[in-house]
């Protein structure tokens, strides 16, 4: 079998990645170990941010929802602009966001600062008698993996990307510095180019294609929980409570309450839900918006948070290989990322170069001891 | 109808506005069946349904939505109106009172034939707990099993009835078997657990498959021998193991016609008339449904097993000790599904002695081998596509129309865990436990591919739906 790209992993970024090179005309072809979307994205809590407290992460985050509503209007898959809901606690942290939201604001995300009676307006079910303020951004997002996934599967299909599912890699041949051969459970395919977007288990693709530097991508396991469906449009925007466990949460379209703690399990490969976090996100929630003692829990699940030390995905060329490139340590942001991600990596393999701010996420950054600031994320223990 | 002597007292209650009689202590589903009400909820989707095939049957009682029609008794006095699939009560009202911990040897969860088996084997010897998320007795009490009842229900050690395990976690030398017991929650710690969680009723897709006055086999069971009501007057019966209640249907009276396959249904607030596919229209208020038995293999799953496929069922996969791995054994319908209670039971007394073989006792669960008699074994089974209406024909309770299934598949998406996700089946109340299957035969059906080549998805906790205000 021959390809000209060779896309590991069919996660979004996967999928993403392959569907914008197939627009592009290029020939390409995904592999992934089980069914698309089995790693973190059919796991992942739904959300789209942009209320990022750095300027390369606010604005990949605007360019993301920019081309996920573009092609949601295109494809059809359920994306919905309702905004989130940071609530806040202490003067400290308010004094803090407040310089956030200037950023964003000189970025062109409308987040704005807003008092709890407003925020109970958005969410009239929220316990707000321990919240000072609120930020909310209408224009952050959240849309249905599952649609999302299948809706660009099926067009770079379309377009001519090919697909392997239930198909391993299990090697990489190399002819000098050139890649020769992907090695997989299911053949050998010759090409030339080989895109990492595995996020998880970057480090093992990483080393079978002998990548000499060293890219510290470590799985985590974060879990999440769906609860029975409720009267749709009762909770509108993704809220946040840093406070309470580094808890998120929202409603999917089906109605089912979905979302979070920062339940930090690893590094490991395991992803058997837990009862600790059975309890940590009943705790969180309730505590939120206290209705949801009433709502049966579905089930829990887990997926991964594949870390980087700073939080920030490493996203390049690995120079050492002909051709090698890494997109992956999304650290629980590849969904919200991908579209952006997508057209970063298929600039930088058809023209070399991007206008987008993708340095920040420079793979020998960890060589180099030029560590990030930290991206805000959900799920650290401390939020400084 | 009523078809024999009432346990509680009678009371009045209202319906819609309409004053009623019904029996204090019965569930509210069934005091509204013997008066004739059928139509109980409103799905999601906006259908109408009742409380005894797939999907929850929520009512409003006194003001407070999302009470449970199957599970809340009735007293005297009760306001009740029609509740929706959606509803949720603002105030928060469900709190836990306790947490407890319990430690044990052995923690059986299920308390049927096979649980109580194997309760009676090992709770001699070391100290054992029992689970049972209703009552003792399972299937075989509801089907009045002549063999059940010739046994004495005690050497069970600690029996814990109405409470509901949330799943098996392992905690190294310890298996934490978590579960809730009205408003308490109980964390069972244990060395061993055996999975006795039963199989759970075969369900049908034709035309209006959701409508009020379709009984799943088990529902209708409990209705006539638990409450002696008759789930209608005019009943059709269909599915491919009639068996499992016509005895019942004839020792109450109760007339009834074996349709082996129902294509329609058709009504205005229930079942008024049934359709087969050779062009026969039936006067009816009730179907009942008994399509086969299946091992119910959420619980297994969650706790690790793999899944096989054989004889027209999915089972877990366990070694020559019915263990899927050190700590967790499966017994009874849970692993094949037995048609007779009586080897549930001994099976349930064989893997105790397993068990407490392993724990270093001496016993021997062989010579139990010649009381367990034979499983079930069918085809895989199918569904009518070609014949049935998709729209109209529900694959599951959570208003997945076969169309919704089909449409992935159709596209091109072949793996189960996908078409799952595109369509939300298996993603509701019952966890995947009476739509999977179909999802199988479908697949099946259309691509050819073997189930053993399918990616069963597996069960995720809590193994049943429990409030979150019990566990935060």
């Amino acid at each position: 079998m021959k390809a000209d790209i060779v896309v590991i992993g069919g996660g979004i970024v996967g999928v993403l990645i392959a569907h914008e090179l197939a627009r592009r005309g290029e020939d390409v072809l995904i592999v992934e170990k089980r069914y698309l979307g089995s790693g973190s994205t059919f796991r992942c809590g739904t959300g789209i941010r942009q209320q990022f407290t750095d300027e390369a992460n606010v604005r990949m985050m605007k360019r993301a929802v920019e081309l996920r509503k573009k092609y949601h209007e295109a494809y059809g898959f359920p994306f919905k602009q309702s905004g989130y809901l940071f609530l806040w606690y202490t003067e400290e942290e308010v004094e803090y966001i407040k310089k956030a939201v200037k950023l964003q604001n000189s970025l062109g995300v409308p987040t704005r600062l807003i008092s709890p009676d407003e925020a109970k307006e958005i969410v009239p079910l929220l316990d707000v008698s321990e919240v000072i303020a609120a930020t909310r951004n209408p224009t952050d997002a959240k849309a249905s993996p599952f649609y999302a996934l299948a809706s660009f599967a099926k067009a770079a299909r379309e377009m001519g990307a090919r697909i392997m599912e239930y198909t391993e890699v299990i090697g990489i041949k190399r002819k000098g510095s050139s890649i020769d051969k992907v090695i997989t459970t299911r053949g050998e395919i010759s090409t030339g180019i080989v895109v990492n977007a595995t996020n998880a288990r970057a480090k093992l693709i990483n080393a079978m294609a002998g990548v000499p530097i060293e890219i510290p991508i470590e799985p985590y396991k974060h879990q999440s929980v769906i609860t029975q469906p409720i009267k749709g449009g009762t909770i509108n925007p993704m809220v946040i409570s840093l406070r309470y466990h580094h808890a998120y949460l929202t409603q999917t379209a089906h109605g089912g309450v979905i979302g979070g703690v920062g339940v930090e399990e690893g590094p490991t490969y395991d992803l058997t839900p837990t009862y600790e976090f059975l309890r940590a996100v009943s705790e969180a929630f309730t505590k939120i918006i206290p209705a949801l003692r009433n709502l049966r829990i579905l089930r829990i699940r887990a997926g991964f948070y594949a870390k980087t030390p700073d939080s920030n995905p490493a996203i390049g060329r690995i120079k050492e290989i002909d051709e090698f490139y890494i997109a992956a340590g999304f650290s629980g942001h590849g969904f919200m990322m991908a579209p952006s991600v997508a057209e970063a990596v298929a600039d930088i393999i058809t023209k070399g170069s991007t206008s987008l701010p993708i340095d920040r996420y420079d793979p020998y950054r960890f060589e180099r001891g030029e560590l990030r600031s930290k991206a805000l994320q959900m799920g650290r223990n401390s939020f400084y | 109808m009523r078809i024999g002597e009432q346990n509680g007292e009678e009371v009045s209650i209202t319906f819609e506005g309409k004053k009623l009689t019904a029996y204090a202590g019965e569930p509210i589903a069934i005091g509204l069946l013997a008066n004739g009400i059928r139509r109980l909820s409103i799905s999601m989707g906006g259908r109408k349904r009742g409380a005894f095939y797939v999907g929850p049957a929520p009512v409003e009682v006194n003001g407070r939505k999302r009470v449970d029609s199957r599970k809340e008794p009735i007293s005297e006095g009760m306001n009740i109106r029609r509740g929706r699939y959606d509803d949720y009560n603002k105030e928060p009202e469900t709190y836990r009172t306790s947490i407890e911990r319990r430690y044990y040897e052995v923690i059986i969860v299920g308390g049927g034939p096979a649980g109580i088996g194997a309760a009676q084997e090992i709770s001699g010897v070391v100290p054992t707990a029992l689970i049972e998320k209703e009552e003792l007795g399972g299937r075989a009490k509801i089907r009045e099993d002549e063999f059940f009842e010739s046994i004495s229900l005690n050497r069970l050690g600690d029996v814990y009835e109405r409470t509901t395990a949330l799943g098996v976690f392992y905690k190294g030398e310890y298996v934490l078997v978590p579960a809730v017991q009205g408003r308490k929650l109980i964390e069972f710690y244990a060395k061993r657990v055996i999975l006795a969680t039963g199989s759970v009723a075969g369900t049908m897709v034709f035309e209006n498959n959701d409508m009020p006055g379709i009984f799943r086999v088990d529902s209708a069971l409990k209705a006539i021998t638990l409450y002696k009501v008759a789930p209608g007057e005019r009943i059709i019966l269909t599915g491919r193991t009639p068996e499992l209640i016509d005895g019942i249907l004839r020792k109450y009276g109760l007339d009834y016609l074996y349709v082996p396959r129902v294509k329609r249904v058709e009504g205005e607030e229930g079942v008024e008339r049934v359709y087969d596919f050779e062009g026969n229209v039936y006067e009816a208020d009730a179907v009942i449904v008994s399509d086969g038995k299946y091992p119910d293999i959420n619980p297994s799953t969650q706790a690790g097993a793999s899944v096989r496929y054989s004889d027209g069922f999915l089972y877990p996969e366990t070694d020559e000790k019915c263990r899927i791995n050190e700590f967790v054994y499966i017994a009874g319908s849970a692993r094949r599904p037995f048609k007779e209670h009586r080897s549930s039971y001994y099976h349930g007394r064989m893997v105790g002695s397993f068990v407490l073989e392993d724990l270093g006792y001496e016993a021997d669960g062989r010579k139990y081998e010649e009381y367990v008699g034979e499983y079930y074994r069918y085809d895989l089974g199918n569904i009518p596509i070609e014949k049935l209406n998709h729209d109209e024909s529900f694959v599951c309770g959570c208003d997945v129309t076969l169309k919704k299934v089909l449409e992935p598949i159709r596209l091109g998406y072949h793996e189960l865990q996908i078409i799952k996700r595109l369509s939300h089946v298996a993603m509701g109340f019952c966890q995947g436990r009476y739509c999977l299957m179909h999802v199988v035969r479908l697949l099946h059906q259309l691509t050819g591919k073997d189930p053993n080549e399918m990616d069963i998805p597996s069960g995720r906790p809590p193994l049943w739906n429990v409030k979150m205000g019990i566990l935060g």
